[in-house]
């Protein structure tokens, strides 16, 4: 969320004046590029489903950021938060700022604001070194607002943070993301569908991870991807990696970015192959880098490839976005 | 399957999977290399190799291009960043060249364009203190600036051409233009070379540079506001802070737009410079770094521009000063606050001088002086390797600011404090240490075992250092000071461990060339081992090393220089010198000539590096390669007086080189031309130089090598000249000579000697033998010459006038008397030749004397000789024997002598051959016989050939006189020659040696008669040759 620094701080000092909300979302706009895109409103809906503004819902997977109508006791304080906010290695100060603006009795009176500071204390904290805080703060959120744009990107935080404690916790992951599927629209629950097999394909749980697959709708592009990898568990990887090559010439954009992620895989597994994993990964990082989920898990595994190459300062610079700090 | 195969099909189908068909690979690629990741972009490119299947097939090189200069972009360590832009330069220059479409060539041509600015900039950034080499940076860099401005101006001129009017083709012709402006800046520091013609030749450049920006600065967009900005630059370099100011503050007030973003940076970095220079407005440092903290805080992301550089650097020094230790040298006593300002800055100069970008070098400077008040004199052993590390910088850095002193003084304390200091830092060195810092503080360790005296541990270390040294490049370093360790214990050490040191020298060269090949120390390795091989007289592995040595090695010049003196060595020693002669020439030829404006040691150095071309030329020999050393010589000789001052100490050596060469080698050409019957071609060839000699002529008198040579050419000319049947230059050529302090008695003699040789019936040769003749004042030995000369085409009469002309010399004794006993024999001759033989009889009584009152010509054996041809000539026959036998008589006792002794000779040889049983201190003796004998029979040869030439003289006068008398009387006598002849072969096995045996041959072969005779008498050895 580095980038959306200057949105926010910008947002909270427009927004004293026109006193209405402000989306920042993304709009998918051909190939391999996604613009982010603002809209000002009075937010009509706001929901797992999205926000609905202006006529038009942004679905919650394509939400960016929401800067609400902030009342005027507090507009003066808001930016120092959002700075801090916005600043590298200024997390706790960021913390403690939105704190304070919490105990401001007239936040307490405008839920959505109220939702929105708390979501930003969960996120900072869960970005934060320590997994143990990340995900109590995560869970504490998510359990307080169930129904909101928010939990999208705070299950996939909290998910990657269970993996992050020792031993990877795949097990409450796995569980975040069925509880996500579960409430979510359809959109929000292929996603968390595929997130589970994801977990599962790590856990090598093949037979869980085919079972799941059976459940997610035919239509959906990334299916048979992902009944390459898991059909073919006896193929040898080039034979995947050829398959699955084919099959990125063949479709369009919308599923490259998961399918260049289980290229990556593929490579990876195989130690003739792993050199040219790094170049799939990339790809869904440099170019196809509109999917949110494709994207933080490219970083994930980006992250783990630089370090396998010895690249450390690059290795923690994608674990970094990896976390979206 | 072999493995091999196996091997090459798996790379084959690893190349390709990486490959999708239809993929965005361009865009990809520019997002890599733009996200900072050019150097997985150049492993996805060798990954794509050939394929046909990625968008990339066909521009594979000028996207690798693209990839080496954004890598050079990134590079912070200066070698690496070459190296890169090196390889982005040939890459593009590639493409250009190859590329079937236009438009990406203009694109190549862009990128090349800002390519070679950046280097010029990086050059320039880091150009040595010393000032030839300072001035050959400056040359490289002018070179390579100019190059972005022809390329800049075709890249405007296309995209004019293409574009048009478009929005896009505006654009980027608003970019060509701004690099041609921003060549020109450089420009401005690349040639200024001091001094007041530097300076204005510098501020042309700026002025230029500042109408070009400010021509870009009439619009609105972010070129525009960078170039306002370069504009406020180009005032502060032109000295004129004011319109500095006003433009850095309409930067500031107008660029509110995010397009001004660039603009606004180097302004406000613009504004801080005025601030530091405290021009028009009161300053303390405390307010520049104010500034330049909130520049850092607010253009965080560009700390690494040259203008975030250039803050960096501001800060640091305006810390020093706030901390007040500026001006002092030591002694400063510096309270917390002062301690933390330093140690900032400290830190800041050490972020900007590793590297080697621009304020490197200033940073690294001003940080070893600073950080001396970090480190007082009476310093403990460090608490941590950082602190053991600044310590021995500051040291080391004290050592180099005190005058060389004998062997335990300050110096080497200090450089055993630096020692000391290392040692306990790299004992305390932990994981937070930078992995960079560590070896260089090792490699410091090295060169301070190095400078300790302490050879051999500094050999060790630099060896384990070079070899285990993951960093590439860096460890080049330590291994050349690992090779002046062995180089020092080879010269200092047992003479028995010197064939190991050689040997070590060798295997650690042979893996630094095959380690770093393209590092500056492996030249210098290289060069040192064509020193080593120079100093062992191997000339032909010195001239393989030095021919090694690239012109990045700062020593380059001298290297070739080195080569070429080499390879002379080599070629003077023997045969199989020609293709070192070749390869030296080749290189020597690739030195290139000294720039413009160059330092009087540059100059001096590169003209050597030409003289040597000159010599070497001179020795392979060769019509062409003549032509080439004159016109090196000429060149050379024209040149200098505008490249070196008057009062350059070696300049008149060089000039007078310079001058032979060019002299000796049209010599040689012209003779070429002489001897295939080119006399017009050679005379053309020795007119300039002519022209020059004359314009020499009258100032001090030249080197004596100068007018050596200078003698030849002009004796050459005046030799062609007369076969050209030309008017003769003799007389112009001495006074010529005696111009240039030349001796021109000797010049004379030298024409008289060339004018001997030449065609008798030519009249020319004798109109200029006669007017040296009239030459009043020559010395007699000249005048004899010159009569030799007359006498060749047969003026006799002129000649005995001139030989009789000279006078006797005051003393008895010296060459004086000599040169007058030679002429007075040679005047016999000339009047024997001219028929005056009462004349010559005359001379002739008075060289020999009587027998009572002997001439100084008694006894000497070529006046008998002219004295029997003077009878001979006369038809005195028994006169001409009478010498003939008297000549033998007195020789007689030496003939018997050197017969004898050569009998014995013979006698002991055959004895030791067959017997070997000989007790070897027997045979010993006997040899020692040998010896001597040999050594004898040397000493009486030429008696012996005397002895017999005048026996056969005897035996041509009664030949002669045979043939005068009546036919029986004549057989009669021809018996008797024969007879002597059948004596003189039974008497004398050898027949008086090979010569006389082969003249008798002759005589007989020429006389069928007196064969006859001597057959009829039994005779035999003569008949074969």
């Amino acid at each position: 969320m580095k980038y959306l620094g200057p949105f926010i701080v910008i947002a909270a000092s427009i927004g004293s004046v026109r006193a209405d909300d402000l989306v920042a979302y993304r709009e998918r706009t051909g190939r391999g590029e996604h613009l982010l895109q603002t809209i000002r409103g009075r937010i009509e809906s706001d929901s797992l489903v999205g926000i609905r503004i202006g006529g038009k819902t942004l679905p919650a997977t394509e939400i960016v950021d929401v800067q609400y109508e902030v009342p005027g006791q507090i507009k003066l304080d808001l930016p120092r938060a959002a700075q801090a906010e916005a600043a590298p290695g200024r997390a706790e100060e960021a913390v403690r700022e939105f704190r304070a603006l919490l105990a401001a009795p007239i936040v307490a009176a405008q839920p959505a604001l109220k939702r929105s500071f708390e979501y930003r204390i969960a996120r900072l904290i869960g970005i934060g070194d320590d997994a143990d805080s990340a995900v109590a703060a995560l869970e504490a959120f998510i359990l307080a607002y169930p129904d909101c744009w928010q939990r999208v990107p705070a299950t996939h935080l909290l998910a990657r943070r269970y993996l992050d404690r020792t031993p990877s916790d795949f097990v409450a992951a796995r569980k975040a993301y069925s509880g996500l599927a579960a409430a979510g629209p359809s959109d929000v629950k292929a996603d968390c569908d595929f997130a589970v097999i994801d977990l599962l394909l790590e856990e090598k749980n093949i037979t869980e991870a085919r079972r799941r697959l059976s459940t997610v709708a035919a239509a959906n592009p990334r299916r048979a991807a992902y009944a390459i990898l898991l059909e073919g568990e006896s193929a040898e990887p080039a034979e995947l990696t050829t398959r699955l090559q084919a099959l990125i010439e063949k479709c369009n954009d919308e599923a490259k970015p998961a399918l260049y992620n289980l290229l990556g895989d593929i490579r990876h597994s195989d130690p003739t192959l792993r050199p040219d994993a790094v170049f799939a990964y990339l790809y869904v990082d440099q170019v196809y880098n509109f999917d949110p989920y494709e994207l933080m898990k490219a970083r994930g595994r980006l992250a783990q490839v630089f370090a396998e190459r010895g690249q450390d300062a690059r290795a923690k610079q994608y674990r970094e976005k990896a976390l979206g700090r | 399957m072999n493995r091999v195969r196996l091997l090459l099909l798996m790379f084959a189908g690893f190349s390709t999977g990486a490959v999708l068909a239809g993929e965005p690979d361009g865009l990809f690629v520019e997002r890599l290399r733009l996200a900072g990741f050019a150097d997985v972009a150049l492993e996805y490119l060798d990954r794509l190799g050939g394929a046909g299947r990625s968008e990339l097939a066909d521009r594979r090189s000028l996207e690798r291009a693209k990839c080496f200069a954004a890598l050079a972009d990134a590079e912070v360590e200066s070698r690496c960043r070459d190296r890169r832009m090196d390889a982005a330069h040939e890459a593009f220059e590639q493409w250009i060249a190859s590329a079937a479409d236009e438009a990406s060539k203009v694109d190549a041509r862009a990128e090349l364009a800002r390519l070679c600015i950046r280097r010029a900039q990086s050059d320039l950034a880091r150009r040595p203190v010393a000032k030839s080499a300072r001035q050959e940076a400056n040359a490289r860099c002018t070179e390579h600036l100019n190059l972005a401005r022809s390329l800049a101006k075709a890249v405007r001129a296309a995209r004019v051409a293409v574009q048009g009017s478009s929005p896009d083709g505006l654009r980027q012709r608003r970019e060509a233009d701004f690099d041609i402006a921003l060549a020109s800046f450089y420009l401005a520091q690349a040639v200024n070379v001091g001094g007041r013609e530097g300076l204005q030749r510098r501020n042309q450049h700026v002025e230029s540079a500042r109408k070009e920006f400010e021509q870009l600065a009439r619009a609105d967009d972010a070129i525009a506001w960078q170039a306002l900005a370069w504009v406020g630059k180009c005032w502060l370099e032109l000295d004129n802070p004011g319109e500095a100011r006003r433009v850095f503050a309409q930067v500031e007030h107008e660029g509110t737009q995010p397009a001004a973003a660039g603009g606004l940076r180097l302004a406000k970095y613009g504004q801080l410079l005025l601030l530091d220079r405290g021009a028009g407005v009161r300053s303390r440092p405390a307010d520049v770094i104010r500034g330049a903290t909130e520049w850092l805080d607010r253009f965080r992301y560009d700390v690494n521009t040259s203008e975030g550089r250039g803050v960096r650097y501001l800060l640091a020094k305006n810390l020093v000063a706030r901390s007040g230790v500026t001006g002092q040298t030591h002694g400063v006593r510096l309270d917390a606050a002062g301690r933390e300002s330093i140690q900032r800055a400290v830190d800041l100069l050490g972020e900007l001088a590793a590297g080697g970008a621009e304020h490197s070098q200033s940073a690294a400077a001003l940080r070893l002086d600073v950080a001396e008040f970090l480190v007082p004199e009476d310093v403990g052993l460090p608490m941590s390797f950082a602190e053991g590390y600044l310590i021995a910088q500051v040291e080391l850095n004290r050592r180099a600011k005190l005058a060389p002193g004998p062997a335990g003084g300050a110096r080497t304390m200090h450089v055993s404090r630096a020692r000391a200091a290392l040692e306990h830092g790299l004992a305390l060195a932990n994981s937070n240490d930078r992995r960079r810092d560590l070896f260089d503080a090792r490699v410091l360790l090295c060169y301070c075992h190095l400078l300790d005296g302490n050879p051999s541990a500094a050999a060790v270390l630099g060896e384990y250092l070079a070899r285990n040294s993951r960093e590439s490049g860096f460890g080049a370093r330590p291994a050349i000071y690992a090779l002046s360790a062995y180089s020092a214990m080879i010269a200092d050490g047992v003479a028995a461990d010197a064939p190991a040191n050689r040997r070590r020298i060798t295997e650690l060269a042979a893996f630094m060339e095959q380690r770093w090949p393209d590092e500056p120390e492996t030249d210098a390795a290289r060069f040192q081992l064509g020193e080593l091989a120079f100093f062992d007289r191997n000339y032909a592995e010195a001239v393989r090393q030095y021919a090694k040595v690239r012109p990045v090695f700062e020593g380059f010049t001298y290297a070739k220089y080195r080569e070429g003196a080499a390879a002379q060595l080599a070629a003077s020693a023997g045969a199989g010198a020609l293709p070192l002669l070749q390869t030296a020439i080749a290189d020597l030829k690739r030195v290139p000539n000294w720039p413009a404006g160059a330092s009087p040691e540059m100059v001096v150095a590169h003209a050597q590096v030409r003289l040597q071309l000159g010599e070497l030329l001179l020795v392979s020999k060769g019509e062409n390669a003549a032509a080439q050393a004159s016109e090196i010589g000429r060149q050379l000789t024209t040149a200098m007086p505008g490249s070196l001052p008057d009062g350059e100490p070696a300049r008149r050596q060089l000039e007078a080189d310079a001058g032979r060469i060019w002299a000796v080698a049209a010599t040689v050409e012209a003779g070429f031309k002489l001897n295939s019957g080119q006399s017009a071609q050679a005379r053309s060839t020795l007119s300039p130089l002519v022209t020059h000699l004359r314009s020499l002529a009258g100032g001090q008198s030249q080197e004596r090598r100068l007018l050596d040579a200078a003698m030849e050419a002009l004796a050459t000319d005046a030799r062609a000249a007369v076969r050209l049947r030309h008017p003769p230059v003799g007389r112009d050529y001495v006074e010529l000579f005696r111009g240039l302090g030349g001796d021109t008695s000797a010049f004379v003699a030298r024409l008289a000697f060339e004018l001997r040789g030449e065609d008798k019936e030519n009249p020319a040769v004798a109109i200029a033998l006669d007017s040296l003749a009239e030459l009043p004042d020559s010395k007699p030995g000249t005048r004899k010459l010159i009569a030799d000369g007359l006498s060749g085409i047969g003026r006799h009469v002129k000649a005995a006038e001139l030989l009789a002309a000279i006078a006797p010399p005051t003393s008895e004794e010296g060459e004086a008397s000599r040169t007058f006993h030679a002429a007075r024999l040679a005047l016999a001759r000339e009047y024997r030749l001219g028929k005056a033989f009462d004349r010559a009889k005359s001379v002739m009584r008075e060289i020999l004397g009587t027998p009572t009152n002997k001439g100084w010509g008694h006894d000497n054996l070529d006046v008998r000789r002219e004295a029997l041809a003077l009878c001979e000539d006369e038809g005195n026959f028994a006169g001409a024997v009478q010498i003939a036998v008297q000549v033998q008589k007195a020789l007689t006792e030496s003939l018997r002598d050197y017969e004898t002794k050569a009998a014995r000779l013979i006698h002991l040889r055959g004895d030791n051959a067959a017997n070997n049983d000989v007790p070897g201190a027997l045979r010993g003796i006997a040899l020692a016989e040998c010896d001597q004998l040999e050594s004898d029979l040397r000493r009486l040869l030429p008696a012996r050939d005397c002895y017999f030439e005048f026996w056969r003289a005897e035996m041509s006068l009664l030949l002669r006189y045979a043939q005068t008398l009546p036919p029986i009387q004549s057989a009669e006598a021809l018996d008797r020659v024969a007879a002597r002849l059948v004596k003189l072969e039974r008497g004398h096995p050898d027949i008086g040696g090979t010569v006389n045996r082969r003249a008798l041959n002759q005589l007989l072969v020429g006389h069928p008669a007196l064969k006859h005779a001597y057959e009829s008498s039994g005779g035999k050895a003569l008949l074969n040759p």
